[in-house]
C-alpha cells in the first residue's frame, strides 16, 4: 500500500520524476578515434518534491518551533527503507529519500511569518526510485 | 543478435554466485543455491600451486550482520550463460567499514568473503609422507596379491632415492586406478615423472576425495606427453602437501598446471609453458595463443570492434636484457682417477732402531710372548714400536704416504725422492695443458678416496686396497709378491697415505710364512717388522742415488684421488642472443657431472677376471645442458600486464573463459607488435611468447587483466 506524499509534506507540493540516467563507462585507445562504452546499468529515477510547509503558533517563535517539529518528522524518512509512495494518480515504487533542503528567498530568509500567525518555509526534497 | 564483444557499447556482465552449504566435519554439502545479493568484486585465477581466489561482497548488508553462509561452504561463480569462472570454498570473512569524511564521502560498510579454489583445500588437507609398498603379507607364492599393500610411515617419500630405482614394477591395483608403489631397489624400476604424479595424486593421498575425486591420475590432461616419461632421481616430497609435491615434480621437467572448471569439481590440467599453439582450445591443446588488439594511430575502432578483437585498454610491457644469460659457464665435479702407486715411508730412518741384542732375540716379540713379560717396556721393541709402549714412536713403521706435496723429499731428512707426479699415471689429455705443456696440478696434499672399481657382488666400491711386498728388490717387478695382510689400517685425513693401527707390527706376517734368507737377520721369521729391520740393518737406502728404491719392504695402495681440474665448460652466445653483452652465470653442477676414470695404472684395470668400474665422462651431456640453458635464457625477457576493455568470460557459443593460465600472448595487432622471444638459437628458430600466469577479472570495473611472464623460469629439460 503506497503512502501518500501529502501525508508527509502536506498538500502544497508538486512532484515530478526525472528520467533515468544511464551509467556508462567509456574507455579510449591511445592514438585511435573512438571509445567503447560499458553499460553499467541505470541509477534509478530521481524524484523531485517541491512545496511549502506551514505551522501555526501564537507568535513567530511558537509557530516556528512547531514547523521545526514537522521538519524533524520528515527528516526521519531520509533513512527509511525503500517504500512505495503516491501523489495524485501516480504511484512511485521503491523510493528512498536522499536529501531535504529548505530554500531561502532572495533575502536569504527561510522562515516567514504571516498575519494568520503562521510560519511557513519552502522546500525541495530529492528522492530516488530504485527501480 | 550481435555478440557483445562486437558491439561498441558492451553490456556489463552479471556474475551469479551459488553456494552449497556444508554441515558436519568434514562437511557434507547440499545442493547448489543462489546466493542472493552477492556481488563479485574480483576473481584472481592463478597458476600451479597458488590457488585461485575470489572476493564477493553484499552491498545491502551491514558489516556486522551475521552472514547466511559459513566458512568452508562451497561456492562457485558463473556467468549468465553458465560458464563457471571460479569454484572453491569460503576461506575468509571480511567485514570492514570506515566512517569517511563529510565531503567527499568515502564512507562504506562492507560485508564480504573471500574464497579459495580447490587447490587450496587439497594443499591444506593432504600431506605426503611415508611410502606405500608391498609387505611380506602382500605376496602369495611369490606373486603380489592384487589390491594389497601396506603403508610404511617410517620410510620417507623419496622417489629414486640416491639415484637408485625404488618403484615396484607391478602396479598396485586398488580402488579406482592402478598406482605405482615403492619397492626395494634390488627388484625395482625407476619412477618416471608421470609415475610420481600417479602416486601422489592417487586416492590414497587424496584426503578430499569426496570433494575432488581424481579417480585415475593416469588420465589427467597433459600427462601423455613424452616429457612425463623422464626419470628424475632423488625427488624428495616427504612433508610437502600434495599440491606442493606436484609443483616440485612439474618444475623439474619444466611443466605447470591449472584448474579448469566445468562440472561439480575442477579438472587438473597439465601444460607445458611455451608450448601454446593454435587459437582453438581442446583436450589435446590446453594452451592456445592470443592476439590482442591496440588500434593503430589515427584509425577508428569500429571495424576492430565489429570483428570482435580483444581490445587492449591498457598495457605495461617490459622487455629487458638484465636477466639474459647468453654465456653460461658450468662447473662439474673435480676429476677423480683411480690408480695404484707405491707409497714411501713417512718416518725418519734413524728412528727405526732394531734391537739385535742377544742374537736378535729381542728383535721382535709376539703378542703371546709379551703376555709373559712383567716389564714390557724393558724391551726396546715394545717401548718404541708397540702402540702401548712408554716411548711409542708413533709414525715409525706405520705411516706410508704418496709424498704428493713433497713434504718427504728433503734429502737431509726423509729423502723419499721427488714429489709424486700424477702425470705419470693420469692420461695426458686430462692432466697436461695442450697449449703450454704444463702439468695441470699443484703439489698439494690430498686424500685417499674409494676405488671406482666395483665389487661384482654388491656393486659397491671395492674400497681402498693396501698391499705389502717383502721382496721389493727383485729386478723384475713381475716377480715381486704383493700381498694383502689382515691388519687394522686407516687412511690419513690430510694427506694421501695410510696408517697401520695394528698394535704389534710383528703380527703382520708373511703369507708364505717364510724367513729372511740372508744378511744379519738370516733365518729370522719374515714379517712386516723384521722386513723393515732387515732393510735398515743392511743399510739399504729407500732411494739410491739413481732414484731407485732399494728397500725390500714396499707398500702400495690402490685408490682414487681428486685432482685440481674439473669439468668446466662455457657456451658462446648465438646470433639470436637478445643482448650485445656476454651475460655469464656460473652453474655448479658438481652433483650432476664429472669425470671419473680408472687409469691403466690401477691394478684392477687388468684384473683377471675383469672387474667393472664406475667410470663417467659427462662432458657431452654437460655441454648439452649448458646449451639448453643458453637457449632458454639468451633472449631478452618479455613480461607485462594487459588490461582488456571488457570481461572475457566466454559466451553462449563458446562456454569457457576466453583466457586460461598457460595461454600465450602472441602479438598485439593493430600496432603489429611482436611479442615473441627466440628460444631456439641458431637453426631451430623456436619462438616462445609471454605466458599467462595470472588472470584477474575485476568485476566491479568489468575489466580482465592478464599478467604474463617470460619462460626462463622453467627448469631445463634435456
Amino acid at each position: 500500500m503506497a503512502t501518500a506524499l501529502t501525508t508527509i509534506f502536506g498538500g502544497e507540493i508538486k512532484v515530478y520524476a526525472q528520467p533515468r540516467q544511464a551509467d556508462r563507462q567509456y574507455v579510449g585507445f591511445p592514438g585511435a578515434h573512438g571509445l567503447t562504452g560499458m553499460h553499467m546499468g541505470t541509477r534509478g529515477r530521481q524524484l523531485v518534491i517541491t512545496g511549502r510547509l506551514r505551522a501555526e503558533g501564537n507568535d513567530y517563535d511558537a509557530a516556528r518551533a512547531n514547523l521545526q517539529e514537522d521538519i524533524d518528522e520528515i527528516e526521519e524518512y531520509l533513512w527509511a527503507e525503500a517504500s512505495d509512495y503516491s501523489f495524485k494518480d501516480d504511484t512511485y515504487s521503491n523510493v528512498v529519500f536522499d536529501r531535504l533542503n529548505l530554500t531561502p528567498d532572495s533575502q536569504g530568509k527561510v522562515f516567514h511569518f504571516n498575519s494568520k500567525e503562521e510560519v511557513f518555509a519552502d522546500f525541495v526534497c530529492f528522492a530516488r526510485q530504485l527501480i | 543478435m550481435t555478440e557483445d564483444a562486437k558491439k561498441l557499447v558492451r553490456d556489463a556482465q552479471p556474475l551469479i554466485v551459488e553456494i552449497r552449504r556444508g554441515s558436519g566435519s568434514p562437511p557434507n554439502f547440499g545442493g547448489w543455491e543462489l546466493l542472493w545479493g552477492a556481488k563479485v568484486e574480483r576473481i584472481e585465477i592463478n597458476a600451479a600451486g597458488t590457488p585461485s581466489i575470489a572476493t564477493v561482497w553484499f552491498p545491502e548488508r551491514r558489516w556486522h550482520e551475521q552472514p547466511y553462509y559459513n566458512l568452508g561452504d562451497s561456492v562457485r561463480i558463473k556467468t549468465d550463460v553458465d560458464v563457471i569462472v571460479f569454484d572453491g570454498f569460503i576461506t575468509s570473512l571480511l567485514p570492514s567499514f570506515t566512517g569517511g569524511r563529510v565531503s567527499p564521502s568515502i564512507a562504506f560498510e562492507r560485508n564480504a568473503f573471500a574464497a579459495s579454489s580447490y587447490r587450496w583445500l587439497y594443499a591444506s588437507t593432504s600431506p605426503v609422507y611415508g611410502r606405500l609398498a608391498r609387505g611380506l603379507d602382500d605376496y602369495e607364492d611369490g606373486e603380489p596379491v592384487a589390491g594389497s599393500v601396506i603403508f610404511l610411515s617410517g620410510q620417507r617419500t623419496i622417489f629414486n632415492e640416491d639415484g637408485r630405482p625404488n618403484c615396484d614394477p607391478v602396479l598396485y591395483e586398488g580402488g579406482t586406478c592402478d598406482t605405482p608403489v615403492f619397492a626395494d631397489s634390488d627388484r625395482a624400476v625407476y619412477w618416471t615423472a608421470k609415475d610420481m604424479l600417479r602416486y601422489i595424486l592417487s586416492p590414497s593421498y587424496n584426503r578430499i576425495y569426496q570433494y575432488w575425486p581424481i579417480e585415475n591420475p593416469n588420465e589427467l590432461s597433459g600427462l601423455d606427453h613424452k616429457d612425463w616419461q623422464k626419470v628424475l632421481t632423488h625427488i624428495a616430497v616427504e612433508g610437502l602437501s600434495v599440491i606442493a609435491a606436484v609443483e616440485l615434480i612439474c618444475r623439474h621437467i619444466g611443466w605447470s598446471f591449472r584448474e579448469d572448471y566445468s562440472g561439480d569439481s575442477p579438472e587438473l590440467v597439465f601444460y607445458k609453458p611455451g608450448a601454446a599453439s593454435g587459437y582453438t582450445r581442446s583436450d589435446s591443446n590446453p594452451t592456445i595463443l592470443h592476439q590482442l588488439y591496440a588500434p593503430d594511430v589515427g584509425n577508428t575502432i569500429d571495424a576492430a570492434v565489429s570483428r570482435g578483437e580483444k581490445l587492449l585498454y591498457a598495457m605495461e610491457l617490459a622487455k629487458d636484457i638484465t636477466s639474459v644469460i647468453n654465456n653460461p659457464w658450468g662447473l662439474g665435479a673435480p676429476h677423480r682417477f683411480e690408480f695404484t702407486a707405491e707409497l714411501v715411508p713417512a718416518w725418519l730412518d734413524e728412528r727405526l732402531e732394531p734391537d739385535t741384542s742377544d742374537g736378535n732375540i729381542n728383535l721382535f716379540i709376539t703378542e703371546s710372548d709379551l703376555q709373559a713379560l712383567t716389564d714390557k717396556n724393558e724391551k726396546s721393541f715394545y717401548k718404541h714400536y708397540h702402540s702401548r709402549g712408554s716411548e711409542f714412536r708413533r709414525n715409525v713403521g706405520r705411516k706410508w704416504v704418496l709424498n704428493e706435496s713433497g713434504r718427504y723429499s728433503n734429502p737431509d731428512t726423509y729423502n723419499r725422492g721427488h714429489v709424486f707426479d700424477f702425470a705419470e699415471i693420469v692420461p695426458e689429455e686430462y692432466i697436461i695443458d695442450t697449449d703450454s705443456g704444463k702439468r695441470l696440478f699443484a703439489p698439494l696434499r690430498r686424500q685417499l678416496l674409494l676405488c671406482l672399481t666395483l665389487d661384482k657382488d654388491s656393486l659397491n666400491s671395492v674400497g681402498i686396497k693396501v698391499e705389502f711386498c717383502f721382496n721389493g728388490d727383485e729386478e723384475n717387478p713381475e716377480d715381486r709378491i704383493w700381498q694383502v695382510i689382515p691388519a687394522a689400517i686407516s687412511s690419513l685425513k690430510d694427506e694421501y697415505g695410510i696408517y697401520i693401527d695394528e698394535a704389534n707390527l710383528s703380527e703382520l706376517v708373511d703369507e708364505a710364512e717364510g724367513t729372511i734368507t740372508e744378511g744379519v737377520l738370516a733365518d729370522i721369521q719374515l714379517n712386516y717388522w723384521t722386513s723393515l729391520c732387515d732393510d735398515i740393518l743392511n743399510e739399504r737406502p729407500f732411494f739410491d742415488e739413481e732414484g731407485q728404491c732399494q728397500w725390500r719392504t714396499r707398500c702400495r695402495v690402490t685408490a682414487s684421488v681428486q685432482l685440481d681440474q674439473r669439468l668446466w665448460l662455457q657456451v658462446a652466445p648465438s646470433p639470436a642472443s637478445g643482448s650485445p653483452f656476454l651475460h655469464t652465470q656460473l652453474y655448479d653442477f658438481s652433483e650432476k657431472y664429472g669425470l671419473l676414470k680408472r687409469t691403466a695404472a690401477s691394478r684392477f684395470t687388468s684384473a683377471d677376471p675383469p672387474m667393472s668400474a664406475y667410470e663417467l665422462d659427462s662432458t657431452d651431456y654437460f655441454g648439452r645442458h649448458l646449451e639448453a640453458i643458453r637457449r632458454a635464457n639468451e633472449d631478452r625477457s618479455i613480461s607485462g600486464q594487459f588490461t582488456l576493455d571488457r570481461l572475457w568470460l566466454g559466451s553462449a557459443c563458446s562456454p569457457q573463459p576466453d583466457f586460461a593460465i598457460g595461454d600465450c600472448i602472441k602479438e598485439i595487432k593493430g600496432r603489429e607488435y611482436d611479442l615473441s622471444a627466440n628460444l631456439g638459437g641458431e637453426g631451430s628458430e623456436t619462438k616462445v611468447y609471454p605466458e599467462i600466469i595470472q588472470i584477474i577479472h575485476s568485476c566491479e570495473h568489468q575489466k580482465t587483466k592478464i599478467i604474463t611472464r617470460d619462460l626462463r623460469f622453467a627448469e631445463v629439460l634435456l
